[in-house]
């Protein structure tokens, strides 16, 4: 058990050996029930709560995705990269809807705004010109960096990593994966981070 | 453009943009636990064990108190119920968990052994 929030008369538990996340009642702390499966979110941390949607915020440690949110049908339905927060720990949510993460290299803690945008793909660092041949693709896509040495990840709706891979300027993914929604994280290991979302039609 | 497609699109450029609105200094060097309680913050340090309440707004230390644990025990996961005032310090060791409940004065008021949970 790696994570804690409270909502309301709840206490929500996050367990990183389970990956998942249960719900107990207080003040006594009973009666578990399941709430959501934390799929991918392999080195769960801490845990935050958005109640009046059932979404649960999860900090992982040591991967691209440093802050995930799965609702309770165990999707990832918003991530906030390792570009953004690069070790993500603690996390709260206020009663405005913001997110406090604290973040245990730069020993400090961030407010981040859920609902306001900085456009479609994040970046942080230098910008790499991360961009793909087709969105939405069918079939293969490529994706292309000039001057770019870096790793590649793609994650599917549900966190889970579908393709890790090394990128050299240019990177073509030709997967069998299903028509969907997917996250491309490049990472130049340098604390470049640029993620794309993609859309396999 | 099928409604599927229309959708995935949708979904696509809803989600995944968010920015940082402000930063404070961190009370200490491993905090591992935030909680929201009473408009303050609370953090939890991993290393030092002690609980901070902290001013949102300047990351000021109103308060602290030390999280007492078994040595093996890692503190990680804080929560805050303001309906009970009551502040839950999470203790993490092999694959049992363990929640402490605090009074934000720091009382500690009782532990409940996941047993894995």
């Amino acid at each position: 058990m790696t994570g804690l929030s409270v909502y309301g008369n709840y206490i929500y538990l996050g367990s990183r050996n389970q990956t998942r996340t249960y719900r107990y009642s207080l003040p006594n702390i009973t009666g578990m029930v399941s709430f959501t499966y934390m799929i991918g979110a392999s080195n769960s941390c801490d845990i935050a709560l958005n109640g009046a949607d059932n979404l649960v915020w999860v900090a992982c440690d040591s991967e691209n995705l440093a802050v995930r949110c799965y609702d309770n049908n165990s999707t990832m339905v918003d991530y906030i990269d390792i570009g953004i927060i690069p070790n993500a720990r603690g996390l709260a949510i206020d009663p405005e809807g913001f997110l406090w993460v604290s973040d245990v290299d730069a020993d400090k803690i961030y407010k981040v705004d859920l609902s306001q945008g900085i456009g479609d793909s994040q970046s942080e660092g230098i910008t790499m010109g991360v961009s793909p041949s087709a969105n939405p693709f069918s079939g293969a896509v490529t994706i292309q960096a000039e001057g770019i040495t870096a790793s590649v990840t793609v994650f599917d709706m549900h966190g889970r990593q579908v393709e890790n891979d090394s990128f050299q300027e240019s990177w073509t993914w030709n997967s069998a994966a299903p028509a969907g929604t997917y996250v491309l994280v490049v990472n130049d290991g340098n604390g470049n981070v640029e993620t794309l979302n993609l859309v396999k039609i | 453009m099928n409604k599927s497609v229309l959708l995935l699109l949708i979904v696509a450029a809803a989600a995944w943009a968010h920015s940082i609105v402000s930063t404070i200094d961190a009370p200490d060097t491993n905090v591992t636990g935030l909680a929201w309680g009473n408009d303050r913050l609370w953090a939890m340090d991993a290393v030092s064990d002690y609980v901070y309440e902290l001013d949102p707004a300047t990351g000021t230390v109103i308060s602290s108190f030390y999280f007492d644990h078994p040595v093996t025990v890692v503190p990680t996961g804080l929560a805050y119920s303001e309906d009970l005032n009551m502040v839950y310090c999470g203790g993490w060791y092999n694959t049992n968990g363990y929640i402490y409940k605090y009074t934000p004065d720091g009382t500690v008021t009782g532990m409940v052994d996941m047993c894995g949970g």
